[in-house]
């Protein structure tokens, strides 16, 4: 079985799209897609009249003076993973000034972001063609959960065991402590328990294939005692990702994208798996 | 505000149990949604208060709204929950656009298959026309009078139980997907019934000579008289609302619109008021007006900007010599 993974598209639909053709261009027999799906940053594109706005983009501000300039310039917003949103100068300021509107827009603007990301699989995969699984990261806002569980053409696989081709594949996006406080993160023992009662329903670890989020004293342990065959890792931004063995698992981390990247590579892994081990992998970039 | 979506902000608002009220536009209208607690407590549209106001506001196409966080008491008009509000609003929109589709596909269609077995007419031909009385499929209202010409969910069409007719009128334009867009939505803010005439005389006239280049010439005069001002025109079956002659025509406006004249002439019946006289009009939103004027097999189904013509004008210079016209080929 070739399974393709990738991790942390950060909000950005460029990846999602390249995403999308390359479970097909690598011919896996599933795609996985783990978070973090959803991006850090809202430009504010401020209307100053009737066709010209003002855009923030790579550090400058940029005069904008048509529609189709605009769409373009939001386009490559969107590409990269930030989102934006468009207001008068007034209720810019009023929003600026209020952390609970700031928030609300926020979270409004990586759920749609994600919904559009469905609609776009459901358009382009059609029913046919392989699995592919979805899981947020530890470092997504939960208002996106519902949106995975209704995924459409995505299979949502966030703290349960699906079964592919023989092979479980167990994910959880839950994550011991780090230093950002993150939504979905818990103490290592909270998360320990959490693991053992998931990765419980393991049957044969020879096909066993485990995500798990950035390392934890709770994960390293789950890992230890129910030996998967394969580990995926998430990372943190822009970190090298990489290959590593603990006892009979092999644990791969594919990078991430570069927050700054404005024209965003999306990094994965290729593994192919035959009879309960791993007969060769491959870090990608596209 | 742009580049979020209304249903996305009430859904987070939801989620994280938010107090705030929104105040929305759309298309010349305007409403209010409060939340407290996440919970959608009150709503009112133009009129409507409540959950009906709420239903309003969550259908309107890509409003513009704003946000105010507020967390004073409010009373609760709405005890429907929010996600089951939101599934109602998109599974109601899913049947509009299927309908849409539907109605485009079978126009498109009937258009195919005209254009595979009949020649494009010229008008010149069409002179001979008038000699070949053409039956037109339609359902007399009167007929049974009991039963309820049903409201069909225009995902579930009625069974067409009228014999189709022997040679379809070729239309004027071409129907298809493009020109497929739905009517704007009638505020109903003002429905007007014109000149009551007896029930007897309201049931369509049996079948009878109709030809394009009548209903072309009947066209014409309302191109003519409305100008600018006019901004869709159909003449159009009054048996399924097909269209057969029409300017910017608008087939899936017609066939729902042609429901709604065949429920009024019922309502009308059996509510004991005075039946459907030559026309109606409905205000529509943004500074837009709906005419109909059903006229035996005919019906006339317009809508003008009602900027670009004076109200006075339209119903006593422009719409006599129109129906007048209309009734010349189709009499009421």
């Amino acid at each position: 079985m070739k399974v393709f993974t990738v991790s942390g598209l950060e909000g950005s639909t460029l990846c999602f799209r390249k995403f999308l053709n390359a479970v097909d261009t690598y011919q896996a027999d599933v795609g996985i897609l783990l978070g973090d799906l959803t991006g850090r940053s809202v430009a504010a594109v401020t209307r100053k009249g009737p066709s010209s706005w003002e855009v923030p983009l790579n550090g400058k501000v940029h005069e904008i003076d048509s529609p189709a300039a605009l769409a373009e310039v939001t386009a490559a917003i969107a590409d990269r993973g930030d989102y934006w949103i468009e207001q008068t100068p007034e209720e810019y300021e009023h929003t600026r000034n209020n952390p609970l509107l700031v928030d609300l827009y926020f979270k409004s603007l990586v759920r749609e972001r994600v919904e559009e990301w469905l609609t776009l699989a459901d358009e382009r995969l059609g029913s046919g063609g392989p699995p592919i699984l979805v899981a947020p990261g530890c470092g997504d806002w939960t208002v996106i959960d519902d949106v995975l569980e209704h995924g459409g053409r995505l299979t949502p696989c966030d703290d349960r065991i699906v079964d592919v081709d023989g092979y479980q594949v167990v994910t959880s996006s839950s994550s011991g402590p780090t230093e950002w406080e993150l939504v979905r993160e818990m103490d290592d023992r909270q998360l320990h328990g959490k693991l053992l009662d998931l990765c419980s329903g393991i049957g044969d670890p020879d096909y066993a294939i485990v995500n798990l989020q950035a390392d934890s004293r709770a994960a390293q342990r789950i890992v230890k005692r129910f030996q998967p065959i394969v580990r995926m890792m998430g990372t943190t931004q822009g970190s090298p990702g990489g290959a590593s063995k603990r006892g009979r698992t092999l644990e791969l981390s594919p990078r991430s994208k570069l927050v700054e990247d404005a024209d965003p590579t999306l990094y994965g892994v290729l593994v192919l798996l035959e009879n309960g081990e791993v007969k060769d992998y491959v870090f990608t970039e596209a | 505000m742009k580049g979020i979506s209304l249903s996305s902000v009430i859904q987070v608002i939801n989620l994280e149990r938010q107090s705030c009220d929104i105040e929305a536009q759309a298309d010349g209208q305007s409403g209010q949604l409060h939340f407290r607690g996440g919970t959608l407590v009150d709503a009112m549209a133009d009129g409507l208060a409540g959950e009906d106001a709420a239903y309003e506001i969550l259908a309107w196409d890509d409003p513009e709204f704003e946000v105010t966080t507020e967390d004073s008491p409010r009373d609760r008009t709405i005890e429907s929950d929010l996600t089951k509000m939101l599934l109602e609003t998109a599974r109601r929109q899913d049947e509009e656009n299927a309908a849409i589709d539907r109605i485009a596909a079978e126009s498109e269609a009937e258009t195919d298959a005209h254009a595979e077995v009949t020649p494009v007419p010229d008008l010149d031909a069409m002179a001979d026309f008038d000699a070949v009385p053409q039956p037109l499929a339609f359902t007399p209202t009167s007929a049974s009078p009991a039963a309820a010409p049903p409201l069909r969910p225009v995902s579930d069409p009625e069974p067409q139980s009228t014999p189709e007719p022997a040679v379809r009128l070729p239309t004027a334009e071409p129907v298809g997907a493009a020109a497929a867009a739905a009517a704007p939505a009638a505020t109903a803010a003002a429905v007007a019934v014109a000149a009551p005439v007896p029930a007897a005389e309201s049931a369509p006239a049996p079948a009878g000579a109709l030809n394009v280049a009548s209903l072309r010439r009947v066209m014409k005069i309302a191109q003519d008289g409305l100008g600018d001002a006019l901004l869709s025109a159909d003449l159009c079956s009054s048996a399924d609302g097909t269209s057969y002659v029409g300017f910017n025509s608008q087939p899936a406006g017609c066939a729902l619109i042609n429901q709604l004249t065949e429920r009024m002439t019922w309502s009308f019946e059996r509510g004991g008021v005075p039946p459907l006289g030559r026309y109606y009009l409905a205000e529509l939103a943004g500074a837009k007006m709906l005419l109909v004027a059903p006229s035996g097999a005919v019906h006339l189904i317009i809508i003008v900007d009602s900027t670009r013509v004076q109200l006075g004008l339209l119903l006593n210079v422009i719409l006599p010599e129109v129906l007048s016209a209309l009734e010349e080929v189709s009499p009421r």
